[in-house]
């Protein structure tokens, strides 16, 4: 194995701990346990999406895990581990920022800045990882023309939409966003999420040229964008995740 | 934002190292990766947009640090005739626009 994969790989562990030991901290143990294993699930359940997304558009993935990194099954585990990774980390520096330069925002604000650091984490890692070969894009990837490194658009749309849903299922039950009970709160949540996926599925072959007036893959994001924006500024005390009532 | 909420938020901010030795190790291991193994230092500017976030996680950014980013990013692209270079500036501009929305709708009330 190369050494830049051992590297990487030891040095994602040992980051990977410490944010479980916050987790464990600062959570409790009850609900550290409850939220790793959502954590678990979740970022399973996207990379089986992703590759059921790509069979169902008769296309290959956008990208697969280098040869020599760990996997079970089809499932690349450092993939897996990287998307868990990803979320908490994001979701906490969105925190500190929040309560440092936002205090006093709510849940939506936290989601919101949550996107806006998981697009930082994956500019960063995407442009080393395409470079040291940790993974690959498939052929033809569209690259963004307003950063520089050749970083591929769907990265930038698909690590803070990830994200971002992964942590908004949680919240709408563990912060009851959308209902004082927190099994309707879920269900909302839910349903909001498997929209988002299956419009991801079927947005291809039933817009194929956007209705936004941009490419069709970007104006998903977008509106998920604009919606968690308007929630941010706009949204009632009822729907403040950080409320007391929660 | 209840006191409760309020007390979490800040216990969460001020004892958080471990999220600031993890952010620090992936930049560290990223920063090793692009010099000895991609052997593209200049890559290292792709770590300025998680550095500035990081850092508006340990201390409050005001517009003037903003600002000063963006100019960075600016000059950068000038100097070197590369525009893309501004595109680095993205939270900067993204953290000031929502200040910016904040204090609106503080103002109205």
């Amino acid at each position: 194995m190369k050494p830049g994969f051992v590297l990487f790989q030891c040095g994602a562990l040992v980051a990977f701990l410490l944010l479980v030991r916050f987790t464990w901290r600062t959570m409790g143990p009850k609900h550290a346990i409850g939220f790793l294993l959502y954590l678990l699930v979740a970022s399973v359940f996207h990379e089986l999406a992703v590759a059921g997304m790509a069979a169902v558009a008769d296309r290959p993935p956008n990208y697969t895990a280098a040869q020599g990194t760990l996997r079970i099954g089809s499932l690349g585990v450092a993939i897996v581990m990287g998307w868990m990774f990803a979320t908490i980390l994001s979701f906490q520096l969105a925190r500190m920022i929040q309560s440092r330069s936002f205090p006093g925002s709510n849940i939506f604000a936290t989601l919101t800045l949550m996107a806006l650091v998981t697009s930082a984490i994956s500019y960063a890692v995407e442009i080393t990882g395409m470079r040291v070969g940790l993974w690959v894009w498939a052929h033809n990837q569209p690259l963004s023309v307003w950063l520089p490194f050749s970083y591929p658009t769907a990265a930038f749309r698909a690590w803070p939409a990830s994200t971002t849903l992964m942590m908004g299922l949680y919240c709408t039950f563990r912060y009851r966003l959308f209902s004082s009970s927190r099994w309707v709160s879920s269900l909302v949540g839910l349903a909001f999420f498997f929209t988002y996926t299956f419009l991801e599925m079927i947005e291809d072959r039933l817009l194929p040229t956007g209705w936004l007036l941009i490419d069709a893959q970007s104006q998903r994001p977008i509106v998920l964008w604009g919606c968690l924006l308007a929630l941010t500024l706009w949204a009632p005390k009822s729907m403040l995740g950080s409320s007391e009532r929660a | 934002m209840g006191a409760k909420a309020r007390t979490m938020h800040n216990r969460t901010a001020s004892s958080s190292w471990e999220i600031v030795a993890a952010s620090g190790i992936m930049i560290a291991v990223l920063a090793v990766l692009d010099v000895f193994d991609a052997r593209e230092p200049i890559v290292l500017l792709s770590l300025a947009p998680l550095g500035l976030l990081v850092l508006a996680s340990l201390r409050r950014v005001g517009p003037q640090t903003l600002l000063l980013w963006i100019a960075a990013c600016g000059a950068l692209a000038a100097l070197t005739w590369q525009w893309r270079y501004l595109g680095l500036a993205y939270p900067a501009a993204a953290l000031g626009l929502l200040a910016i929305g904040f204090r609106l709708l503080a103002r109205r009330g």
